[in-house]
């Protein structure tokens, strides 16, 4: 029951009756922000421009012994970058095409919110959703012409071959990588 | 302490929308020097949609498809973006601010798609951007006070994120991720690969440092209760925003700008001004 009172005199309690009273509109906006958010959070989903601040909250458990980078060879020389920003850039299209091409061009986090909406959708819109937004989405012949283009914004360099390699590193020796596996090669 | 908070006052609403447009026009110059505007991505054969239902629907539209067909539609956009961005620094009228709003909603949603990571920082300029919507109208304290609250929902909810996930009881949590994340950063800048072995030598401060910013996140529970801390969540926000930067290397300037409405109230110039938003 004190709790109850107490709850009265909040700043939001006040807040909400203060807008109910007077914007009984804005009110009810409100209240469907909120039943939209969680019932979205639910599924581990979210409607932008609200959203849990899950960043750094994926459980680790250990320690990694390895680390990964993509490396780059234009016409056999290894492409200098200093900057890990540059890095992060031109790198993450190829850790996405990687993953795609592994998963058959398909987002296993996408699919899996599919499989949520297949709850509550028939089977048949579920489908037709999935493909639509797979078609709109995902156009794996396109990367190489594209990449290429992409790659130049970044790094001005003139090459008739570049190779991209994943390399692994221990922990304890990053100049020297234990495994180095080809990724793609793009031709001029 | 009271000296430094003078400023906390009301301020008409000229000025938080001025205040606001500054800091969106250099962020919007930052941007370009990021190669984040549009224009950037022309072609792009990929988007992210995420888990996000919104990003599912704008694909589905097809309009940044469209926007990224052509390097003409992508430079026009952007340009678009920059003399509304401008404009509504110079006269900022409810029209033109919801029309870049529309826009920015567009641009946050194709460049985080492009570039595969949904970066949710972009959502403190979409946030203030909602309520700058309501410029001179009455719904403004409202759309002000919601803002607020949405700082306290950000913060609260990544704290009881991290607890139900069960991060908050891993002792190795943040020592893994410097590892996984900054361990070439740390190769790199000496600067930065001092803070680098501070954290993944000790691994008690590391693990201090993270229960420390999940109850520093936690605090922000209090806002639901009570106005009367606002000037002490304010500076918690900016400690976090700097602490991950020196941490991280990570600066979140757009949701720093949700600070505004905690620093600020609006003046009672306008009609239907919320009692309950006069501190």
């Amino acid at each position: 029951m004190k709790l109850l009172q107490y709850i009265k005199t909040t700043a939001l309690n006040k807040f909400l009756l203060d807008v109910h009273k007077s914007k009984p509109g804005a009110f009810y906006i409100i209240c469907l922000i909120i039943i939209l958010q969680l019932g979205t959070n639910v599924i581990k989903s979210s409607l932008f421009p609200f959203f849990i601040y899950s960043m750094y909250s994926e459980p680790q458990y250990d320690i990694p012994s390895t680390t990964s980078r993509y490396v780059f060879y234009a016409d056999d020389s290894l492409v200098p970058i200093r900057n890990e920003h540059t890095r992060g850039k031109i790198s993450e299209p190829i850790e996405r095409y990687k993953k795609l091409l592994l998963n058959g061009g398909e987002n296993q986090v996408v699919n899996k919110r599919l499989d949520y909406l297949s709850y509550i959708l028939p089977a048949s819109v579920v489908s037709r959703l999935k493909f639509a937004l797979y078609k709109k989405s995902i156009d794996l012949a396109a990367f190489n012409e594209w990449y290429k283009q992409y790659f130049n914004q970044y790094v001005h360099l003139k090459f008739s071959k570049l190779s991209v390699y994943e390399c692994e590193y221990s922990l304890s020796d990053l100049a020297n990588p234990l495994k180095m596996t080809p990724i793609i090669t793009f031709h001029e | 302490m009271n000296k430094v908070f003078t400023f906390f006052r009301p301020k008409n609403e000229r000025f938080l929308c001025s205040a606001f447009f500054t800091l969106v026009l250099i962020d919007w110059i930052v941007k370009y020097f990021q190669n984040t505007w549009l224009h950037n991505f022309v072609h792009v054969p990929f988007y992210a949609v995420g888990t996000d239902f919104s990003y599912w629907i704008l694909i589905l539209t097809g309009i940044p498809q469209f926007i990224l067909s052509s390097f003409n539609w992508a430079i026009s956009f952007d340009i678009l973006m920059t003399i509304l961005v401008v404009w509504n620094l110079i006269r900022p009228k409810r029209l033109t601010i919801t029309v870049w709003l529309l826009l920015y909603f567009i641009w946050v949603m194709t460049t985080n798609a492009a570039n595969g990571s949904h970066y949710h920082s972009y959502n403190g300029f979409v946030i203030m951007g909602i309520c700058m919507c309501f410029y001179h109208s009455s719904y403004f304290s409202i759309a002000w006070e919601m803002t607020r609250y949405y700082i306290m929902y950000l913060f609260a909810s990544a704290a009881l994120w991290k607890i139900f996930r069960g991060v908050a009881f891993d002792f190795n949590h943040l020592n893994s991720l410097m590892f996984q994340m900054n361990i070439w950063h740390a190769q790199q800048d000496p600067w930065y690969a001092w803070i680098f072995n501070l954290y993944t030598t000790h691994e008690w401060l590391s693990y201090f440092s993270m229960f420390t910013v999940i109850v520093l996140q936690l605090a922000f529970i209090v806002g639901f209760l009570t106005k009367k801390y606002d000037k002490w969540l304010l500076f918690l926000f900016i400690f976090f925003c700097v602490v991950d930067f020196i941490v991280f290397r990570h600066f979140f300037f757009e949701l720093l700008v949700l600070t505004l409405s905690l620093l600020y109230y609006p003046a009672l110039e306008t009609e239907g001004v919320l009692k309950t938003s006069i501190r």
